[in-house]
């Protein structure tokens, strides 16, 4: 937004000559058949939406905790969360709020939407039948007066919340192209006293789940791009060593404990290899590992410590961390070790690196005036950002697997907690905080949850 | 004590001043020109049509008002595992039927509310059908209007006519501009380019909104066409355009157009 205000400030005396000269030189404007105008640059603001109470038809049961408005408020309460929307106050809406009454037709005046500033509206409705709901859920276009998408569900009434969760993911994904973020997770390390366990939760701040419980302090959690292991470091038996549990039926195998650390890395696309820290060799350095007969290969050679391997989403480079110019700094190099060049050379710490997957990005933490702030570069070294500027820091990040969201580790004096904002650095919220301090956090590709 | 070099130094130093005075002296005049002459919006850019081919091209909508209440198509059906509940998750296509507001029905039950709303609706129809206050466009009703397939108007008139229809160009160039918004995080990294056309008639409604030219983005692609919508109607065609519409072409472009 500055660069387009510096721009258009530098842009007014040419565009001053420029409407001089029009009005010299005096165009005939039914000389030149149709006109165009050309429209430019548009403002970025959420879509306004508007979610009135939904209604409720006859049954012969009602479950107390789903009342009309606590449906519409958690659909409101997911679109609000994903950045994209702003839902606007019920107090402005100027259809009648009551129920409208049994048996009548949906009534619809698109101009009431269109005067209090509503581009699409949801309504909804629901019945009871003893535990079972049924709930129908339907977006309309208020600019064009026309339905966009409708979904009816039915199950457990006790499933009201995921009904509204799938729908809402329904609207993310018509007005946007990707509404999978509503089944992802995200995995964290959580460490009280000297141990730690590996959690996840959903991107709602709901479903929190212990995926490993350690005896010891465990670091570094991954999830594979199919989403079916978490690799993570162990010191259950006393030395770092890498373990992969298998989400599907929680077998859990040790794949590396060689002497020295067996640190977690990135895993490749197709969730065949896994990137792996090794000090085996005499100092840390990055091994590619194939995930099938545990074969490893040494891709840094070099006398400084290598660390952090995270792979680009084409699976062809990898970033890494090194100290060999003299402080962490992250580098990339293609996926076989070769090419090697350095990519951040901003501030003299620079580590946890993670790639953006539409493979143009990389974020990662930089400490900047004493504080772990988030910035963003390309993945060609150009145009950097910071994205977060709190005095407590922020760390960790990882990407959701859609590239619109980084989940984070923030400190606000006292403890870590995990925060989710945009890529853009807005809209930040607090995901999870609870006993202990979190670190690690790690974006689960969607998950089927039933 | 006094160099020669120094004493030459002054006058030439003197003679370089004055040179400056006199081209600060003109660069103000030539800044102050631009100012008073410069309108407070950006100017529409008129350009010839495009040179590549049209291709008119719908996309497939479904009104409320146009269904009928035919049965639901069952989407998908999601199966839990054994023991516990189903849900079912099924596609509408149809809606039940929507019918046609009854200002009637709703007087009896909220009266003076209904009023008061009415009056809104009306305040706000009103509104837009009104000039965008800033942009000009006096004399319109002493202008004869020039019809463009009849006979030639006089070279005065013409000028006249030019003139307001840059005015009208520009006030439908900022109001559509004005409401082009979309959320952060859409838009592709790449410049992409979509085209519309539309006729404006006399009265300012819109007719035959449509795709010239597609981006390739359907999300971009949706955001102009909702933002001509969005934007119409627009205020009456100036009275001294002598066509029963006007045929424009309106380029959206995802980053500044250059």
């Amino acid at each position: 937004m500055k660069n387009c205000h510096v721009r258009g400030t530098m842009r007014i005396f040419p565009r001053s000559v420029l409407f001089l000269l029009l009005f010299v030189f005096r165009c005939d404007y039914d000389a030149w058949g149709r006109v165009y105008l050309d429209i430019d640059s548009p403002t970025f603001k959420p879509f306004l939406i508007a979610v009135p109470d939904f209604q409720a038809s006859s049954g012969n049961g009602e479950q107390k905790d789903n009342s009309p408005a606590s449906m519409s408020s958690s659909l409101s309460d997911y679109l609000m969360m994903t950045g994209f929307f702003n839902v606007i106050n019920r107090n402005a809406y100027l259809e009648d709020p009551k129920p409208q009454p049994e048996g009548a037709n949906e009534t619809i005046r698109f101009a009431d939407w269109m005067v209090i500033g509503a581009e699409y509206l949801v309504k909804g409705n629901f019945q009871y039948r003893g535990k079972e709901l049924t709930l129908e859920c339907r977006l309309y276009d208020v600019i064009r007066s026309e339905l966009v998408v409708g979904k009816k569900y039915a199950g457990n009434a006790l499933e009201m919340k995921t009904m509204i969760r799938k729908f809402a993911g329904e609207v993310l994904f018509t007005l946007t192209g990707n509404g999978g973020i509503f089944t992802t997770r995200i995995a964290f390390v959580r460490k009280e006293g000297k141990t730690s366990d590996i959690f996840s939760i959903g991107f709602d701040g709901s479903g929190l789940l212990k995926e490993k419980e350690g005896k010891a302090i465990l670091m570094s959690p991954r999830w594979s791009p199919d989403g079916r292991y978490l690799s993570y470091t162990s010191f259950e038996e006393g030395n770092p060593d890498f373990y992969v549990k298998d989400m599907g039926n929680s077998k859990v195998t040790k794949m590396a404990s060689f002497q020295g650390i067996n640190l977690s890395g990135g895993w490749s696309p197709k969730s065949d290899k896994v990137l792996l820290t090794l000090s085996k060799d005499g100092n840390e350095e990055i091994y590619v590992m194939d995930f099938a007969n545990k074969l490893h290969q040494r891709l840094t050679n070099n006398f400084a410590i290598d660390v952090s391997p995270t792979w680009s989403p084409d699976g062809s480079k990898i970033a890494f961390v090194s100290n060999r110019s003299g402080s962490p700094q992250i580098y990339i190099m293609d996926a076989d070790g070769n090419n090697v060049r350095r990519l951040t050379y901003d501030e003299n710490y620079n580590t946890s690196p993670s790639w953006s997957p539409h493979g143009d990005r990389i974020v990662y933490e930089s400490r900047t005036a004493g504080n772990f702030q988030i910035f963003t570069i390309g993945w060609d070294g150009s145009n950097l950002k910071q994205l977060t500027f709190e005095k407590g820091g922020s760390q960790s990040p990882s990407w959701s697997p859609d590239g619109r969201y980084i989940a984070f580790i923030k400190n606000n004096g006292i403890k870590n907690k995990i925060y989710v904002m945009n890529a853009t650095g807005s809209n930040v919220r607090l995901l999870y905080e609870g006993s202990g301090d979190c670190s690690f956090t790690s974006w689960s590709p969607p998950i089927k949850l039933d | 004590m006094i160099y020669p070099g120094e004493g030459t130094g002054y006058y030439e130093g003197s003679g370089r001043l004055n040179g400056m005075i006199i081209l600060s002296l003109l660069a103000h005049i030539l800044i102050l020109f631009a100012l008073i002459f410069s309108p407070s919006q950006s100017p529409p850019k008129w350009t010839f049509g495009p040179v590549y081919s049209v291709q008119l091209v719908s996309l497939p909508v479904s009104s409320p008002e146009k269904n009928d209440g035919a049965a639901s198509l069952r989407e998908i059906t999601d199966s839990a595992p054994s023991g516990r509940y189903i849900m079912k998750k099924e596609s509408i296509d149809t809606l039940p039927s929507a019918p046609i507001f009854s200002i009637e029905a709703k007087k009896k039950s909220v009266g003076g509310m209904e009023k008061a709303l009415d009056a809104v609706r009306k305040n706000v129809q009103s509104a837009a059908n009104q000039p965008v206050p800033g942009v000009a466009l006096k004399g319109m009703e002493q202008i004869t209007p020039p019809a463009l397939g009849g006979a030639l108007p006089s070279a005065k008139q013409s000028a006249e006519v030019n003139a307001q229809m840059r005015a009208y160009y520009a006030l439908i160039w900022s109001r559509i501009r004005g409401l082009w918004t979309l959320p952060q995080g859409i838009l592709p990294p790449e410049s992409i380019e979509v085209v519309i056309h539309a006729q404006i008639l006399k009265d300012g409604a819109v007719a035959g909104v449509d795709f010239e030219k597609r981006s390739g983005n359907r999300y971009f692609d949706a955001s102009a066409l909702r933002t001509v919508k969005k934007a119409s109607p627009f205020p009456p065609l100036p009275e001294g355009f002598g066509d029963s519409y006007l045929e424009i072409g309106i380029r959206f472009h995802s980053s500044e157009f250059r």
